[in-house]
């Protein structure tokens, strides 16, 4: 059921990747057990004892007795990958104390949790948590407004001055007026700030972007000026643009959707030190996009692990949207199956099409989920696209290793992908067709 | 200007010398445009670009390709690898054994009729751009029967893969491409027609540098027959540079009844007679004649560079011992009448005892004859410690030993005694993968002083399947023994790993 390229993508790094392979190997294992819900193995390292890994298959989640912090750590990926393709080396049996004891660690703790967010807090306890919310709010809101002022009028004065002499200003002067929005809570000011920075340095069509990057700002601030005249959700999406995150318990009064939802792409990267995680989904029946997001400092764990290809069935919360892309699990069912592959969208025209609609409800969306059937990957100039029936063609983000897999997989014929489009250029995340699927 | 180019110019200059001129745009863009407030030159730029922008991501056009739907590539029946084997394949790839491990997969897979996944083949098309000397095996000749007919589809799309196309584009590469292509391209001829390589080679030899010409006999090893023979004298006699004759030589040393041969036991046999001394002693007397040095001009320029830095032979000693080395050992038993040992206790009675200790030995590898190599090294032991010939020329021959011939003789027979035997008259690194050998049946604190991992490596994979488990326990064992550095436990996890995918994948290709 498992295959190694799922497997694979949960890797934190490649070091854990090239590790994890190596520990995939019979001879490395003094004991493999499984049973319905886990597997299980001792492995020996360079202490006295051996190192004792358990996989809970009902999410997956991973435990292992070893010192490191990367997460999976590289036992785990190694026992998950043996597994993938020996299943016959584990032996069907109860499973030892240090796996029975962690799973059911796991079990009431998820009880707890549960049980947790059934209670119902006090009329006083609510009232003291809202207004201490609403003063902390309160006092941010106020930072934001200050350092957004800021902000307009350093771009105000760059224009005035011409980019002609922007573009001569050292890294340190971008860098200053990033760290101020940092300063002022607008994580999401400070990004696109450090987005201007890097786009002035390009030797190709630098000020075209510089301008547009600008002007997205510049909407970005102004909406935030008019906060209070705007509907709800573009409320919200102005919030997230400045860098609110709503907390998960804030989200009482979203949109919930059950469905079995099919794990179609994960991308992993790391921004500012931190780790960031985004896990594609579809509805099987509802046909909704959802996006989990999820960070973690370095070599911290993740919160959740999902395994592309594979279904699993829950309800998501959406965060609130003008149009919603990004959800989080509230409740899941147990155990993971793998998915039929589903229809994705046969023509480019009907991609763009969808994503114009998509920025005229947010135009500050930064990547759209593209589903698409039937492309033909090829270079053009030195240039990757994928070419639809109609000869059209969609740029690919430029990255030779992915670019050379696809055309690699594809031999020439049509295959099916999904990945992620930032309305310039699409970033391919899983490749498949009657063969196979590959992870990229 | 359209409104893009407007708006750049505004931004680029400054809106304190140039203000954004939006007059010529119509249609809805024109009508939001003009809704815009005008009053600050600057936020009426930025708005305006904000607006722009939108727009013309809302409403992008793709382009379309002009060109026909790409060709597709022919489909392939052979079997790919799949499941357990693939998963240690890719492991195999990033792996630090890569090198030393991956011939012996490959030929299994070849064995096994199996073609490499195809998302896997750039990585494996742009190995060979990764150096591959441990290995001693160029890795392309044996990854092109497996790329498939997928594999040399995408070759063609790249430059630098388009040595997989060798097949069609050999001449080519042999003719336009670097060395290193020039070289695989003669490979490839080497393999498929012996002849037309060295004809290949013999086209352009006058105006090849000394180096290329080097390199390029060197690829002859491959299909070496008699009828290269020829042409290798002649290079031999005639080459100036010392390293192309030098090269010449070794390959005329690995072909069996040449002219090369008759003519060096023409000039040897003739210097040897066996006095008898009053009942049963016997010597061995040698008598160079006086136009010696001039009738082995060649051999002797060879024999320098085989013995450069040595100072226990002379001239003539070393162009005895090289001469020797081409001899096969046992036609001295019939030229004297005596036995392999017979003949060794004259020699170490020699006054010439350093050439004819070294030679004999170096003709006992190089004709695999395990009796008269067992008796060279007995007989090394009779010599002085710290002068042995066997160190002397131990070291400039220490790859054939270690590589070539010895281990597989060794590994092959696995018998103590012989092993016992190079473990204690054999220097340098021999010595450390004997003992290596032996760890069974000798104490570890032997292993103390040893630390060559390339020669333990290479030991592991020479090992045949049966032995693994034993030396995988023994090592394990010996990994929690206190007395071993860390750098020595290392090498233990190394040659580990080695025999554990050995193992996991040589079982998954029988299944």
């Amino acid at each position: 059921m498992w295959t190694t390229e799922q497997i694979i993508a949960l890797a934190p790094d490649s070091s854990s990747e090239k590790n994890g392979r190596n520990l995939a190997n019979a001879e490395k294992w003094k004991t493999l057990g499984k049973n319905d819900i886990s597997l299980w193995g001792e492995c020996q390292g360079s202490g006295k004892n051996p190192y004792q890994t358990v996989i809970d298959l009902r999410e997956p989640a991973f435990k292992c007795s070893c010192p490191s912090r990367k997460f999976p750590c590289k036992h785990a990926l190694g026992l998950f990958l043996l597994f993938a393709v020996r299943q016959e080396l584990f032996k069907s049996e109860a499973p030892p104390a240090f796996c029975a004891d962690w799973l059911e660690k796991r079990d009431i703790q998820k009880g707890k949790k549960a049980a947790q967010t059934e209670a119902e807090l006090t009329v006083e306890e609510i009232e003291k948590r809202e207004k201490s919310k609403a003063r902390r709010s309160k006092e941010r809101e106020k930072k934001v407004e200050e350092g957004l002022v800021e902000l307009k009028l350093w771009l105000k004065d760059l224009l005035r001055q011409g980019l002609a002499n922007a573009k001569n200003q050292s890294a340190s002067y971008w860098e200053k007026t990033a760290k101020r929005m940092i300063d002022a809570q607008a994580a999401g000011a400070a990004r696109m700030v450090r987005e201007m920075a890097s786009a002035i340095t390009k030797t190709d069509a630098w000020a075209e972007e510089f301008l547009e990057k600008a002007g997205k700002i510049f909407l970005l601030i102004e909406a935030y000026k008019n906060l209070d005249h705007l509907p709800a959700n573009v409320r919200a999406d102005v919030r997230t643009a400045i860098g609110w995150n709503l907390k998960e318990d804030e989200l009482e009064k979203a949109e919930e959707i059950s469905d079995k939802w099919l794990v179609i792409g994960v991308r992993n990267y790391e921004e500012d030190k931190l780790r960031v995680q985004r896990t594609w989904l579809i509805g099987e029946n509802s046909k909704r996009f959802a996006m989990l997001l999820d960070f973690a400092f370095q070599n911290q764990a993740l919160k959740t692990n999902f395994l592309v290809g594979t279904k699993f069935e829950a309800e998501l919360k959406f965060y609130p949207s003008n149009f919603p892309l990004r959800a989080t699990v509230k409740t899941r069912g147990l155990g993971l199956e793998q998915f039929n592959e589903v229809a994705g969208i046969k023509d480019f025209d009907e991609l763009l099409d969808i994503y114009s609609g998509a920025i005229s409800q947010n135009p500050w969306l930064e990547v759209f989920p593209a589903f698409l059937e039937g492309v033909i990957p090829l270079i053009i100039e030195n240039k990757c696209f994928f070419r639809d029936k109609k000869a059209n063609l969609l740029l690919l983000e430029k990255n030779l290793d992915r670019q050379w897999k696809l055309i690699a997989f594809s031999g020439g014929f049509a295959i099916n992908i999904f990945g992620e489009w930032n309305g310039k250029s699409l970033l391919p995340l899983r490749a498949f067709n009657e063969a196979g699927m590959i992870v990229l | 200007m359209n409104l893009g180019e407007n708006l750049k110019a505004a931004a680029i200059i400054g809106t304190s010398q140039k203000e954004p001129d939006i007059s010529n745009v119509g249609g809805e863009l024109g009508g939001v445009l003009a809704k815009l407030d005008r009053t600050d030159k600057e936020e009426f730029l930025l708005s305006a670009a904000a607006v722009f922008s939108i727009w013309k991501t809302a409403g992008r056009k793709l382009p379309t390709d002009p060109n026909a739907v790409p060709v597709v590539s022919e489909k392939d029946t052979n079997e790919i690898l799949s499941g357990k084997l693939k998963q240690v394949f890719e492991t195999l790839l990033q792996s630090v054994n890569r090198n030393l491990l991956l011939p012996e997969f490959l030929r299994l897979m070849a064995k096994h009729g199996k073609i490499i996944p195809f998302e896997l083949l750039p990585e494996v098309l742009s190995v060979v751009n990764l150096p591959m000397k441990a290995s001693r095996i160029d890795l392309r000749h044996l990854l092109l029967p497996l790329i498939g007919n997928r594999g040399k589809w995408l070759a063609k799309q790249r430059s630098e893969w388009h040595w997989a196309l060798v097949e069609e584009e050999g001449t080519a590469l042999w003719e336009t491409g670097k060395l290193k292509e020039r070289i695989f391209a003669l490979e490839f001829f080497r393999l498929k027609d012996p002849a037309q390589a060295r004809e290949i080679i013999l086209k352009d030899w006058k105006g090849e540098t000394a180096k290329e010409k080097e390199v390029f006999l060197e690829v002859l090893q491959i299909n070496l027959g008699k009828a290269d023979e020829e042409f290798l004298h002649e290079v031999y006699r005639s080459e100036k540079n010392i390293e192309v004759q030098r090269t010449a030589f070794e390959l005329l040393a690995k072909l069996r009844s040449t002219t090369l041969i008759d003519e060096i036991k023409e000039l040897i046999c003739p210097i040897f007679s066996i006095k008898r001394k009053l009942l049963v002693k016997k010597e061995l007397e040698i008598n160079f004649p006086p136009d010696w040095n001039e009738k082995t001009s060649a051999l002797n320029k060879v024999a320098r560079n085989i013995f450069r830095n040595t100072t226990e032979f002379g001239e003539k000693g070393m162009a005895l011992a090289v001469g020797l080395s081409l001899i096969e050992p046992e036609f001295w038993e019939e030229f004297f009448g005596l036995q392999a040992d017979e003949i060794l206790s004259l020699s170490i009675k020699s006054e010439w005892s350093f050439a004819l200790l070294a030679g004999f030995g170096m003709a006992s590898l190089r004709f695999d004859n395990e009796s008269w190599f067992v008796e060279v090294l007995k007989s090394d032991s009779s010599v002085s410690r710290y002068s042995r010939p066997l160190n002397i020329w131990g070291e400039r021959s220490v790859s054939l030993i270690s590589e070539n011939t010895l281990l597989p003789l060794i590994i092959a027979n696995f018998n103590h005694q012989f092993c016992q035997w190079t473990l204690e008259y054999i220097p340098f690194e021999t010595a450390e993968s004997s003992e290596y050998l032996l760890l069974s049946n000798i104490s570890p604190t032997r292993f103390i002083s040893q630390g060559r991992r390339m020669i333990w490596r290479n030991l592991a994979l020479l090992l045949p399947i049966q032995l693994f488990d034993k030396w995988i326990n023994q090592l394990e064992k010996m990994k929690s023994q206190k007395f071993f550095n860390n750098n020595q436990i290392e090498t233990f996890e190394d040659v580990i790993d080695i025999l554990s995918y050995r193992k996991e994948y040589i079982l998954e290709f029988e299944k």
